[in-house]
């Protein structure tokens, strides 16, 4: 794309200097005619001058055999000049013409005529002794004007579409930087996040070994003593908080969620699976009444648990965080022709129609700016489908949505 | 003293050495001058006493600006080419004595004049037939020139004048009325105060015969603005661009000027001829009487060259035809007319 710009604004660049080019050569072109065109003005004033006409009260100067060697001369090589009509002033009776002596024979209209012409008046001193009209052949200079007014028109065709070309371009690169901005943004938070998660799976590890130690000093102190009743009461409240604690660990195998490790596909009973997901996000579930349906028989599915896990949270924590801490979740799994379908149904305020073809793009949040990353259902999404599934979502403004995830059942 | 003597006598040398040189000098400028003579023919001056009365050119005289339409200084010099190449003629100057033909143009009509007037001047005139009139000189007709439009009455051969006008000037009759003849006396007084356009003053057709014919309404018919146009088409094309209303030319050089210059609105419709005069003689070409052709070998050698040339170069359609001084008797009694009604007026308008 950016290749292909370059390449028309180059194409229009050399376009643009080619008609700069002709136009530079255009108008030197007309400057020499009109040069050209003012020299034989001047070289024919020059050539009839009061020594050929004679002045107002000399007729007897005049020699039409002259002026007609002298037409014959300046005139048929001159290819500015169509013709040129020459006049004599006379004492007390105005203008003759007397090149072609026989004009105002032909043409009894001619001072008619002659108006249309170009009037140069011959003088010698302030004494007018006669008039040259000419009647000049424009067809050239009219032809390189034409053509100068043409490859002006395209000069500023040609500049208009690069000066258009480059504001597309200045805008898209506009769009570009603020999409970047946008997307660094996002980065950073995705960082964050990342980060928080690196810690929390620290936090893990390192809460693990002193939970571990105080659980052996436990189970030491209650098989090595004899305690106090109450004491002993105590003691076993203590190893079974801690037990519990490995239990959770345990069962939400959170170390190997955070840490992303790669372990291999297993045959997954995707119920329980949904249940430790609900398990996991409880911390957010405020209010809200959790309905987990009676699950018929279903056949399991061969796939990443964790994964499954992070898909049913992802939705779940959503779900949690529209309703806001009241309204009701609907869990559901079934068995359908292959498939195990999970339905996760909420009675949140629902997705505007606008809002809901997009929720699954990258990056896309309706709750920007509230902590939402805009990348758990597009995650979610690609999990999924790259376990041969599908996920897609109903919803309705002020009644909720429904979540449907379509797994391939293992045979 | 003996080193006086040397002195003197090396003063003495150097003198002598001093007038050998100078006399060589002479010697050198006398041949190159001789020299320069031979390579270009020296026309002598009207009034210069000639190089050699045994070895001087043979002079063939014209005016600068011929009346003549064609008879242009490029093609006397044509002419000269010509007659210089032809061995019989140079033969034949040879044996009278001359050393080659030269060609002289004169500035004007006084000064042909004058030239002919020169017993040691012209020897073969292209003249106005007025020169040939007005010369005290003794030369003979051998040729007049014939034009296309000129007519041959008898053997001579003779053309008109004619007084014409344009549309614009008061006594123009238009194409309906040219059966009725404008008065005489309208035409003179007119002619003799209105700016009219002439050939020249020694023009017969184009001025002594016109003045002639309007002298006899009794009104001094000398223009009083004449315009002195060179040639008949110069006249035409005065009248016909308005420069002028009236004008006096030779007949037939309006059809000329209409048919060069194709134009196709009718004559009668912007031009009026009012007067054609009698016919004049047209010009001559004169020999000296010593070279009349029927008496002198080198006047039948130029007159044959002559003859030969015109039948290869002709221009402006004119031809040579023979001729004699009878075809020029007329013009002579016009000519006396013309200059006692001058005089007569002249004499009036002192008083």
């Amino acid at each position: 794309m950016r290749r292909v710009d370059r390449t028309n604004l180059v194409l229009f660049a050399v376009i643009a200097l080619f008609a700069v080019f002709a136009l530079g050569m255009l108008f030197w072109l007309k400057g020499r005619f009109e040069r050209e065109r003012a020299d034989t003005i001047a070289s024919v004033t020059r050539h009839f001058s009061a020594a050929v006409l004679g002045l107002p009260d000399d007729l007897e100067t005049l020699r039409f055999a002259e002026m007609e060697r002298l037409h014959e001369t300046l005139i048929p090589h001159n290819a500015y000049v169509r013709a040129i009509v020459v006049a004599k002033m006379i004492a007390g009776r105005g203008e003759r013409v007397v090149l072609p002596f026989f004009y105002s024979v032909v043409h009894p209209d001619w001072r008619k005529r002659l108006a249309q012409f170009d009037r140069y008046a011959l003088r010698q001193g302030d004494v007018e002794y006669g008039a040259i009209y000419f009647d000049f052949d424009n067809s050239r200079l009219h032809s390189v004007r034409g053509a100068i007014g043409s490859l002006a028109v395209l000069l500023v065709l040609v500049l208009a579409l690069v000066v258009r070309r480059l504001w597309a371009q200045e805008a898209a690169l506009t769009r570009t930087t603020v999409e970047l901005e946008e997307k660094k943004r996002e980065l950073v938070e995705l960082e964050r996040l990342s980060l928080a998660g690196q810690l929390s799976a620290n936090i893990f590890h390192d809460i693990r070994k002193p939970l571990l130690n105080i659980r052996l000093d436990v189970e030491e102190i209650e098989g090595a003593a004899a305690l106090p009743e109450p004491a002993r009461e105590r003691l076993g409240g203590i190893r079974r908080h801690v037990e519990l604690f490995f239990s959770i660990l345990r069962e939400l195998n959170i170390e190997r969620f955070i840490r992303g490790d790669q372990a291999g596909r297993e045959f997954v009973n995707v119920g329980e699976l949904l249940e430790r997901a609900c398990a996991l996000v409880r911390y957010e579930r405020g209010g809200i009444e959790v309905r987990v349906e009676p699950a018929p028989e279903h056949p399991p599915v061969l796939a990443f648990p964790y994964r499954l896990i992070q898909v049913f949270s992802n939705i779940i924590l959503n779900a949690y965080q529209v309703m806001a801490g009241q309204g009701r979740l609907t869990l559901s799994v079934a068995a359908e022709d292959g498939w195990v379908v999970v339905k996760i149904a909420d009675t949140g305020p629902g997705i505007e129609p606008a809002h809901l073809e997009h929720i699954f793009e990258p990056f896309y949040s309706t709750r920007q700016g509230e902590g939402g990353s805009g990348l758990g259902l597009y995650i979610s999404k690609g999990i999924v489908e790259e376990l041969g599934g599908t996920i897609r979502v109903a919803s309705e403004v002020g009644r909720g949505s429904v979540f449907e995830i379509r797994l391939p059942a293992a045979r | 003293m003996g080193a006086s003597k040397a002195t003197r006598s090396w003063r003495l040398n150097g003198d002598a050495r001093t007038a050998a040189v100078v006399s060589w000098l002479a010697a050198i400028l006398v041949v190159l001058s001789g020299a320069a003579g031979r390579l270009v023919p020296q026309i002598p001056p009207a009034d210069s006493p000639g190089v050699s009365e045994s070895r001087r050119l043979f002079l063939v005289g014209h005016m600068r600006s011929a009346t003549t339409d064609g008879l242009s200084e490029d093609w006397f010099r044509r002419l000269h080419r010509f007659l210089e190449r032809d061995q019989a003629l140079r033969a034949a100057l040879d044996r009278d004595g001359y050393r080659g033909l030269g060609m002289v143009s004169a500035e004007g009509f006084n000064d042909l004049v004058q030239r002919m007037e020169d017993p040691r001047g012209l020897d073969c005139v292209f003249c106005p037939a007025l020169a040939y009139v007005r010369q005290l000189g003794d030369y003979t007709v051998v040729f007049q020139l014939k034009g296309p439009n000129d007519r041959g009455i008898g053997k001579y051969i003779l053309h008109s004048g004619i007084i014409f006008i344009n549309s614009y000037h008061p006594l123009f009759r238009g194409t309906r009325a040219k059966t009725e003849e404008v008065p005489l006396r309208l035409i003179a007084r007119d002619f003799a105060s209105s700016p009219v356009a002439l050939i020249s003053s020694y023009s017969a057709a184009g001025y002594i015969y016109p003045c002639n014919e309007l002298f006899q309404s009794g009104i001094r018919a000398l223009p009083n603005q004449p315009i002195f146009c060179g040639s008949s088409e110069e006249v035409v094309k005065m009248v016909l661009s308005d420069v002028v209303e009236m004008g006096v030319c030779e007949q037939g050089a309006i059809e000329d000027v209409w048919q060069r210059q194709d134009i196709r609105v009718p004559v009668g419709e912007v031009l009026d001829v009012l007067r054609t005069t009698p016919g004049a003689p047209t010009d001559p070409v004169v020999f000296r009487r010593r070279f009349r052709p029927a008496d002198s070998e080198l006047g039948r050698r130029l007159k044959d060259a002559l003859t030969q040339f015109f039948s290869l170069d002709r221009p402006g359609q004119i031809r040579l035809e023979d001729s004699d001084d009878g075809a020029f008797k007329g013009l002579r009694d016009a000519w006396n007319e013309f200059t006692t009604h001058t005089e007569e007026s002249n004499a009036v308008e002192a008083r």
